[in-house]
């Protein structure tokens, strides 16, 4: 399994929301261990999770995720 | 049915099944528990005859099973983890799968050597059962 391909700027965008991991994780219904790979770009989320955590940091997907080929 | 799903958390490392987090889940099990010892006192105080004190316990326990089931179907869990007890249980079923046919080579080939031939039924409807659920799997989750 791909174990991500990309760096994500979640941390960044989510102290911008003054936002701990925690509330993160509860605003996109999932746990904190998951924003935590998320935000060393350790997880590839699925459409819905990126659109979610987007949509709570007043984001957009590209903005976030940076692909690295 | 009862159980909460709050007040277990599924078993990661240990095989399958549930583990309670919360008191109340501690008190159910208790009361499960005290459900099959209390049923089986019961069916012997009233000298119920073995084949059916067996076939009640037998049911008390199938009911134990669906409600884990059933509170297991219920516990939340993120994608990450489902993505990742998925793979856990694939590896699960990959060493099943090789270890049940490694019973069924050494099965026939030590009857073979002593005349006749012969495995254990059970292993071979496990095999078979598995490879009907992979294929119901495959059906439902990649072509429907």
């Amino acid at each position: 399994m791909e174990k991500g391909c990309f760096e994500t700027r979640i941390k960044e965008f989510r102290a911008r929301r003054g936002w701990t991991q925690e509330q993160l994780a509860t605003e996109v219904g999932v746990s904190r261990e998951t924003i935590i790979y998320l935000e060393r770009g350790k997880y590839n989320p699925s459409l819905k999770l990126a659109f979610r955590i987007a949509k709570a940091l007043l984001s957009s997907i590209d903005e976030l995720f940076i692909f690295k080929d | 049915m009862l159980g909460n799903p709050k007040w277990f958390k599924r078993r990661k490392y240990t095989g399958w099944g549930l583990t309670p987090i919360t008191w109340q889940g501690w008190v159910y099990v208790g009361a499960l528990l005290f459900a099959i010892f209390f049923i089986s006192a019961v069916t012997v105080w009233l000298n119920v005859p073995t084949v059916y004190q067996i076939g009640i316990v037998l049911l008390v326990l199938a009911v134990i099973v669906l409600e884990t089931i059933d509170i297991s179907a219920r516990i939340n869990s993120d994608e990450r983890e489902t993505v990742h007890e998925a793979l856990s249980e694939r590896n699960a079923a990959w060493t099943m799968a090789v270890t049940l046919m490694g019973g069924i080579v050494f099965q026939a080939i030590v009857s073979v050597l002593h005349g006749q031939l012969y495995v254990d039924p059970f292993i071979i409807a496990a095999v078979l059962g598995g490879v009907i659920a992979k294929g119901i799997s495959s059906w439902y989750y990649i072509d429907k």
